[in-house]
């Protein structure tokens, strides 16, 4: 409950504050939210499963944010971000899919 | 939930065995197991602020397990019997995943919904802050070589748009240009009409010249006196000449006919009024020269007077014929 207060929150804080991305962080900035759109249903699954621990949603959801962006910098680094982030996007979907398939089956059973 | 714990056991492999893509599932997942015996140790290790946490962590699954029993599910129910063995194999809730949902959605104000919450805000503040970033500002969402072959496109595109533009100024100019030329051509030919048209006698004309009268004293003059007249004007370099309202031109002749004159096929008669014009000091000069025209016509006892005029206008036209034999002659 307090999870979607927060995110509601924080979708209204950044559609009416609207901050401008710092240049260096925006390349990064889209891959670090799909990264952190996969720990939280990452982390769905597992409270789902009965197996939600914060510690390891608040590390898994930092370091698939860090790693991610971390992906893309040495993509963009080696003349390669746009296919690297094309490449980290394609697995996390992978990822977001089969924790989806896998709440899905919680909750519908189907 | 002791007894809970107990009868936990043999749903929890079925489960297992239902689920054998969790073993290849996400990281949180099967972190979320591992990690567990990590949590026991922290709370081991660490101040009561852990083990509150814990504490916390191990009371949260266990508040979920009361909904179902409450409502009466027989269905085997809860993972957390195997927590405190700190067990590898995840224990899945079998109870209905909506009111399992329900029971998610609780509030409970632990430290780990907190945890969760913040970092919902967080993602949520970025998805917000992209999306807008994104819609707002196309250009500012792309990557550095994307934003390069963006300009060259744009760069190309620009020259190509230029190397039109000096393409259809050259044609411009050049249309221009031919119009100049025929506006050119046309001035040249009217003038040259204009002039040809003087000299020929089919335009009337204007300008300094000199208007000559003669009359015929006791007998007629001869055509041949006219005639001498109308060559030394001409040597004179008179351009435009008329006798008594006839145009002279170069077909012009003089007939005696009994006892006048016939000019070009019309007879005309004393006194003669001619006008010419040219430079009148030359024409005057010549004709006055003695032995010439005006001196022959007053020995023959004529009468020939020569008025110096800076306007004098030849009015009478003559339409040139189609020549009959003569062809232009290839200007080569």
């Amino acid at each position: 409950m307090i999870a979607i207060v927060g995110l509601v929150i924080g979708v209204v804080a950044g559609l009416l504050l609207q901050p401008t991305v710092p240049l260096m962080l925006q390349p990064y900035l889209p891959i670090a939210v799909v990264a952190a759109l996969d720990a939280l249903f990452g982390g769905l699954r597992a409270m789902l499963d009965g197996l939600f621990d914060d510690k390891v949603f608040l590390v898994s959801f930092l370091s698939n944010v860090v790693v991610a962006a971390f992906i893309v910098f040495l993509g963009d680094q080696l003349g390669v971000g746009g296919q690297l982030s094309t490449a980290v996007v394609v697995v996390l979907g992978i990822r977001i899919f089969s924790n989806a398939a896998s709440i899905r089956r919680h909750i519908f059973k189907a | 939930m002791s007894d809970e714990r107990d009868r936990a056991d043999d749903p929890v492999e079925d489960r297992v065995d239902e689920k054998p893509d969790r073993t290849e599932a996400d990281d949180v997942g099967s972190e979320a197991a591992d990690v567990d015996s990590d949590t026991v140790e922290d709370a081991r290790d660490s101040g009561a602020e852990v083990a509150d946490g814990a504490g916390a962590r191990a009371d949260e699954p266990r508040a979920d397990q009361p909904g179902p029993d409450a409502a009466g599910s027989d269905e085997p129910v809860t993972p957390e019997a195997l927590e405190p063995a700190t067990s590898a194999e995840p224990e899945p809730e079998p109870a209905s995943g909506w009111k399992r949902v329900a029971q998610l959605l609780r509030p409970r104000g632990t430290r780990s919904e907190l945890l969760t919450g913040l970092l919902c805000l967080a993602l949520g503040f970025a998805l917000a802050v992209q999306v807008g970033q994104s819609t707002g500002d196309q250009l500012s969402s792309l990557r550095q070589d994307e934003l390069v072959r963006l300009l060259d496109e744009v760069t190309q595109r620009a020259d190509q748009l230029d190397a039109e533009v000096s393409d259809l100024e050259a044609i411009r100019d050049d249309l221009q240009s031919e119009d100049g030329r025929d506006q050119a051509a046309r001035d040249l030919a009217r003038q040259r009409a204009e002039q040809e048209g003087i000299l020929s006698g089919r335009l009337p004309a204007q300008g300094p010249g000199v208007q000559i009268h003669v009359a015929d004293g006791d007998r007629p003059l001869e055509a041949q006196a006219l005639f001498n007249l109308l060559e030394e004007l001409r040597n004179a370099g008179a351009e435009a000449i008329q006798v008594n309202g006839v145009r002279l031109v170069t077909t012009s002749y003089f007939v005696d006919s009994g006892g006048g004159v016939v000019l070009d096929g019309a007879a005309i008669a004393s006194p003669y009024e001619w006008t010419a014009i040219g430079d009148p000091e030359t024409i005057d000069r010549a004709l006055e020269i003695p032995g010439g025209a005006l001196p022959r016509i007053r020995e023959e006892g004529g009468e020939a007077t020569t008025t110096v005029s800076d306007q004098v206008s030849v009015d009478a036209v003559r339409i040139p014929g189609e020549p009959e034999y003569a062809d232009p002659a290839d200007e080569e």
